[in-house]
């Protein structure tokens, strides 16, 4: 289970109130978090609440990250997908607001069904935070950002042939790797 | 098959492809049913991740927002403690308006949930006396159900001598009703600083609550109840 050692470090940074830190943390996972929360939540001012808890956590439990149980990124989703499922909950009952978009104690998830999702949007995450960092940021300006390989190519100042090449290896990868991914194959934090 | 073909298959699944490599993959998907098989394995494998990570990115200043939960806040939103000390608000978009009012009197901290205040709570159905487990005993105060046996009702919490939750762990709000057939129900979750708690939550729907119970929760963990118990009390109707 190969760690990216700056993730380590970074973490033993924040824990020492390094805020700088923690933004590294946030550009390198801060969008899968996101995605995730989104996906799992359906609303976006949901998912940026999530996500911002999930940042905030890491940010006073940093303290309790044990680099030998799980790679940061499996700790942070995990943390992640903890918030989405209180938040589902949550969510499920308050009293329902006429205007707003929520569910409706009736209408929630079952929780059961909450948590097969999370653990699954877990799984995926994992998989996504284990491409190579040229992989994963090709990827992701191609899938969070909606660019073109044209566009990519450009903002990397690539040709457009790596670019394609990579988005290729990272969709290669990522078939093979999410199965491995399924929660209980890591430790979790 | 070629690596450039590949290239354009996948490129063409995540739908990075400009409309003339677009056309050029459709006219050689046309010809080579083999490189069409490809696209459908990129397009199942940009379906997997569609279906667990959402195709869209936060707000730019989402960030900034999470260095204003960590950073000391500034004096105007801050509460002077009795004992001089300062308590900081966090998770600040989510505080509702009754704790703020209480903050003002300089003797509250609360994390809230997000939750409509419903304003004048009115009588409450049911109240219980909340007292400490033997690991936390200083720690007693009252719930009070609002609404209980419509959809809408609240469960409000006043507690004292409430410690800081221990590190990398949390307070959750959990009640209990026979018609969830047994199980607790979390209702929100919380923080102190080792000082005085209101919160006000949402129930989950009518029901002859009967108990209410505030487990010690590790962040980082299942969402059932931890087993860890900081307080708890058994609710008696209110006669009207």
């Amino acid at each position: 289970m190969p760690e990216p050692a700056d993730d380590a470090l970074l973490v033993r940074r924040i824990d020492d109130g390094d805020a700088d830190a923690l933004r590294l943390i946030y550009e390198r996972y801060g969008g899968i978090v996101f995605g995730m929360t989104y996906r799992l939540l359906g609303d976006r001012q949901a998912a940026e609440e999530c996500t911002q808890d999930v940042f905030v956590s890491v940010w006073r439990t940093a303290r309790t990250y044990e680099p030998e149980r799980a790679r940061v990124s499996t700790w942070l989703f995990t943390i992640a997908r903890n918030r989405a499922i209180d938040a589902t909950r949550r969510r499920a009952a308050r009293p329902v607001d006429p205007h707003e978009e929520i569910w409706s104690a009736d209408e929630a998830p079952d929780t059961a069904d909450i948590v097969s999702a999370a653990d699954e949007a877990t799984r995926v995450a994992a998989a996504l935070a284990e491409l190579p960092d040229a992989q994963r940021e090709t990827l992701s300006l191609a899938y969070f950002d909606g660019l073109s390989h044209t566009e990519i190519a450009e903002r990397l100042g690539l040709p457009v042939g790596t670019v394609k090449g990579r988005i290729r290896l990272a969709l290669d990868r990522l078939r093979v790797l999410a199965p491995r991914y399924a929660l209980g194959t890591e430790t979790e934090a | 098959m070629s690596d450039e073909r590949s290239d354009l298959a996948a490129a063409g699944a995540l739908g990075a492809l400009d409309a003339s490599d677009s056309a050029e993959l459709a006219v050689q998907v046309a010809r080579d049913p083999m490189l069409g098989a490809q696209l459908d394995d990129y397009r199942a494998t940009v379906s997997m991740l569609e279906a667990s990570v959402a195709r869209e990115g936060p707000s730019h200043d989402l960030f900034a927002g999470i260095l204003a939960e960590i950073e000391p806040q500034p004096a105007a939103s801050a509460v002077e403690r009795s004992d001089g000390g300062t308590r900081r608000w966090s998770w600040s978009r989510a505080l509702p308006a009754f704790a703020v009012g209480a903050a003002a009197t300089a003797a509250v901290f609360a994390i809230a949930l997000a939750l409509d205040s419903p304003g004048s709570p009115g009588t409450a159905d049911a109240v219980a006396a909340v007292a400490g487990t033997p690991d936390f005993a200083a720690v007693q105060g009252e719930a009070r159900l609002y609404g209980s046996d419509q959809p809408g009702g609240v469960v409000r919490l006043d507690l004292a001598d409430v410690p800081a939750a221990p590190d990398g762990s949390h307070y959750e709000v959990w009640v209990l009703r026979p018609a969830a057939g047994g199980a607790m129900e979390a209702v929100g979750v919380f923080d102190s600083d080792g000082s005085h708690v209101e919160l006000e939550l949402g129930l989950p729907g009518a029901g002859d609550y009967v108990a209410v119970d505030i487990s010690v929760e590790p962040d980082a963990v299942s969402p059932d109840h931890s087993g860890t118990s900081l307080a708890g009390g058994t609710f008696e109707r209110q006669t009207t």
